[in-house]
């Protein structure tokens, strides 16, 4: 069965019919734009189920050389920037009238590309540009992405032209290219579908409780997925959890160019708790204990990896077994949550394995 | 007259007169302004050598700051013929025309003219070593401007809208007068107007200025605020000065370098998701925004924005997530100051909030590295600064024009070779 939509829900939530109020467009336009269900009360300070889950519309799916981007929509919805430790709500504003999200992967290896920049302008029915610059994103839906709620202007066709810089983040294996991209894409914006998206509140027991929502199925883009511990694509030493995410910690004397002779390859792996979403933009730094003696102290450095996809690395120079590998999240995940994240991944513990 | 049942404020309007440009727009503005506007002197040589020297004759608020002049144009123009010295002769006396005419002061006239790469091409030798001009480039990999190649650029600017419409009238030789005196010469005499660009800054002046592209519908923008983004900029101990932007030596000794760039700011973000705390911290720096130093647009913060207390940039970018643009540049600078002269304005030009970032140093390659500085790879390579986002106020531009040129000393000014005039 179809879940019911947004429509549905907001006449249902609201004291005011559309139909009422069709001689009233600018007091309409500021009520569906706020009325989002209140937030769980209670959040707990780890993922959570949010208050409700909205369905989305794919723009299009574009390809350019090895990068693939998705431009899709929403509804507007909160959300929270992080800096450092603290979080800033963002609320619905009056003239919001979608969240635009972009999600852009590799498409040889499969791996989303956090740490993209991402810049966005749009041409709408009436010949204005404007442009936007999202915010690096985690939703329970969508995993890493660039966000943001936008105002458009007339309903109509707008012209979308993504612009993504690849990130400078460090690579194993071979080096791509990080030259400027650009990915065009159309959409009608309609208010009237855009309230036929699928809708869902979350009763009330559920909602707040610790959890999340399934990923959706987002077709054609990848969602942004650490490998699970079970099947670690490099030996596993051990799984920790801190500050509500899950830690997978791997060394390997084999590892392409990054690890030589008499050197192990250390791989910390922080992903969400049930979507493993990975969770990027953290500062990570590791102790290794090595043959009686501290063989490493220092950071761990973000990398992409086709097969651990981004994770937070460093090579230790030592041939002898490692003992101990002792890892410390310094800096929380600086991307911006959704609903349901925003308590989570804050206060971290070290994690010794 | 306009009418003034159409809403627009008085001050306002002088504002948009200048980013119109034109007779009609003069006419308008002179009737709306009144200003009694000083005239000049007949006597250059009582002028300073150097065509950057505006300290002097600016004002200064009560802490000491450089108030700039009210009002901005930027004019290109295209050189078509051949340096003679007749050419030079009309150039020259062109810009005497608004050394006779206006005062060299706020309340007068300010000018100066300026050279690009591409006019120095046109002649067999190179420019000495002593200059450091090369072509405009983008300056990070995540911009891509329109480089701009005039050959020339003016600069004009003044407390009176009035005063930079009426000077622009009288160098595109569509007036026989200019504050009442004669017009000898005019820069189009010699020069084609390749486009025109306009701004303004100064308390109130981007308040009135916010019904614009990139500005959100709340009217965000301070009332009392000097530029778009909230806050004071050009402190006295922020900037370079004038004697460390100069070229020491060789034929164009006296002379500095000028870069111009323009920026698009999109400030929806700035000002309806980032709170105050996030702003003081993008702009000056964390450790600000957790002792309140800086209140309001910053005013109390006296000659100098105090960044002593910031730290290094990459640990608080380490420690923060989020490093300061203020706090950034510490580390270009030279004997406790930077080695730019920033005259940035604010601008409505395109329909958007802008800012001609117009900044002045003894080579290009100063401006270059202090750029470097605000990119600050090393924050967002080694912390979870990304390379806009947190990374200062980057998030929130984007350069769309660079240019550079050369604005050699008075003596020089008129369609000087690499050698200098006098070759
Ligand atoms: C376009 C928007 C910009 C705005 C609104 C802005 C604003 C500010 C503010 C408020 C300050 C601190 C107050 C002060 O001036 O002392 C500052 C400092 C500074 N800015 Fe910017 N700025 C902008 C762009 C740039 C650019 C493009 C550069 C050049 C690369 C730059 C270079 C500097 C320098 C060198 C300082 C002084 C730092 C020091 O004291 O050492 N700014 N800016």
């Amino acid at each position: 069965m179809r879940k019911p939509s947004r429509r549905a829900f907001l006449a249902a939530a609201g004291s005011v019919g559309l139909g009422a109020t069709a001689g009233c467009l600018g007091f309409l336009e500021t009520e569906r734009a706020t009325r989002e269900p209140p937030l769980p009360e209670n959040r707990p300070d780890t993922a959570y189920v949010p208050s409700h889950v909205e369905g989305m519309e794919m723009a299009g799916m574009q390809t350019s050389g090895r990068y693939a981007c998705a431009l899709s929509y929403t509804f507007p919805h909160r959300f929270w920037l992080v800096r450092g430790a603290e979080t800033d709500r963002v609320d619905v504003r009056g003239e919001d009238d979608v969240h635009l999200m972009v999600a852009v992967w590799d498409t040889e290896t499969g791996t989303v590309l956090p740490e993209a920049n991402v810049a966005i302008e749009h041409t709408g029915p009436d010949g204005e540009t404007s442009s936007v610059t999202p915010w690096q994103m985690l939703s329970q839906q969508m995993g890493v992405h660039h966000g943001d709620n936008v105002a458009l202007g007339p309903e109509g066709n707008y012209d979308v032209s993504v612009r993504v810089v690849p990130p400078t983040t460090r690579r194993t294996g071979e080096t791509a290219a990080t030259d400027p991209l650009e990915f065009e894409f159309s959409f009608t914006f309609d208010r009237a579908s855009l309230d036929d998206l699928p809708f869902e509140d979350i009763p009330a027991d559920r909602e707040g409780t610790a959890g999340a929502v399934d990923p959706m199925d987002m077709k054609s883009a990848t969602l942004s997925q650490a490998p699970p511990a079970d099947d670690f694509p490099i030996p596993v030493r051990g799984t920790g959890e801190t500050g509500g995410a899950n830690l997978v910690v791997g060394a390997t004397e084999e590892f392409g160019d990054l690890a030589g002779d008499s050197e192990t390859y250390v791989a910390a792996s922080l992903c969400t708790p049930h979507n493993k979403f990975v969770l990027p933009s953290a500062s990570l730094s590791a102790t290794v204990d090595a043959g009686g003696t501290q063989v490493f102290d220092g950071d761990l450095v973000p990398t992409l990896d086709p097969n651990l996809g981004y994770h937070y690395g460093a090579v230790v120079s030592s041939g002898e077994e490692i003992e101990n590998v002792t890892v410390s999240v310094d800096t929380p995940p600086q991307i911006s949550r959704h609903e349901g994240y925003e308590t989570a991944f804050f206060d971290f513990s070290d994690v010794s394995v | 007259m306009l009418p003034d049942s159409r809403g627009v404020s008085r001050r306002a309007f002088l504002k948009s007169a200048v980013a119109i440009g034109g007779a009609s727009a003069l006419a308008a503005c002179m009737d709306r302004e009144d200003a009694d506007v000083p005239t000049g002197v007949d006597e250059p040589a009582s002028l300073p050598e150097h065509q950057h020297a505006w300290n002097d004759a600016l004002s200064r608020d009560d802490a000491g700051n450089v108030v700039p002049p009210r009002h901005h144009a930027l004019v290109h123009l295209e050189f078509d013929g051949e340096p003679t010295d007749e050419a030079r002769g009309t150039v020259e006396s062109a810009l005497r025309t608004l050394e006779r005419a206006y005062e060299w002061s706020n309340n007068g006239l300010l000018a100066t003219l300026g050279y690009s790469p591409a006019y120095f091409e046109r002649f067999d030798s190179a420019l000495p070593e002593s200059v450091h001009l090369p072509e405009p480039q983008p300056l990070s990999d995540l911009e891509d401007p329109a480089l701009d190649t005039p050959d020339a650029i003016l600069h004009l600017a003044s407390d009176h809208a009035s005063g930079v419409l009426e000077a622009e009238e009288a160098m595109r030789g569509n007036r026989d007068t200019a504050n009442g005196v004669d017009v000898d010469a005019a820069l189009t005499d010699v020069f084609s107007v390749a486009d025109r660009r306009s701004g303004f800054v100064g308390d109130g002046l981007p308040a009135e200025h916010q019904d614009t592209g990139g500005v959100p519908d709340s009217e965000p923008v301070p009332e009392d605020a000097p530029f778009y983004m909230g806050f004071e900029s050009g402190f006295e101990k922020s900037q370079a000065t004038e004697d460390r932007v100069t070229i020491q030596s060789g034929p164009f000794a006296g002379g500095t370098t000028q870069h111009v760039s323009h920026i698009d700011l999109n400030l929806t973000q700035w000002y309806e998701q980032d709170d105050r705390e996030s702003r003081v911290a993008q702009m000056f720096c964390p450790a600000h925004a957790d002792s309140g130093a800086v209140e309001g647009t910053g005013e109390n913060l006296g000659d100098s924005p105090q960044l002593d207390d910031c730290g290094d940039p990459v640990e608080t970018g380490s420690e923060r997530g989020v490093v300061g643009h203020s706090q950034k540049f510490q580390r270009v600078r030279e004997d406790g100051r930077p080695v730019i002269l920033r005259r940035d304005f604010d601008s409505t030009d395109g329909g958007h909030a802008g800012v001609h970032f117009l900044a002045l140093q003894r080579e290009i390659a100063d401006f270059e590295r202090t750029r470097d500085a605000m990119n600050a790879t090393d924050v967002s390579g080694q912390t979870p600064v990304g390379r806009t986002q947190n990374n200062g106020i980057r998030q929130y531009l984007s350069v769309t024009h660079r240019g550079n040129y050369l604005l050699p000393p008075r003596s020089n000014r008129a369609l000087p070779t690499p050698e200098g005039s006098d070759a």
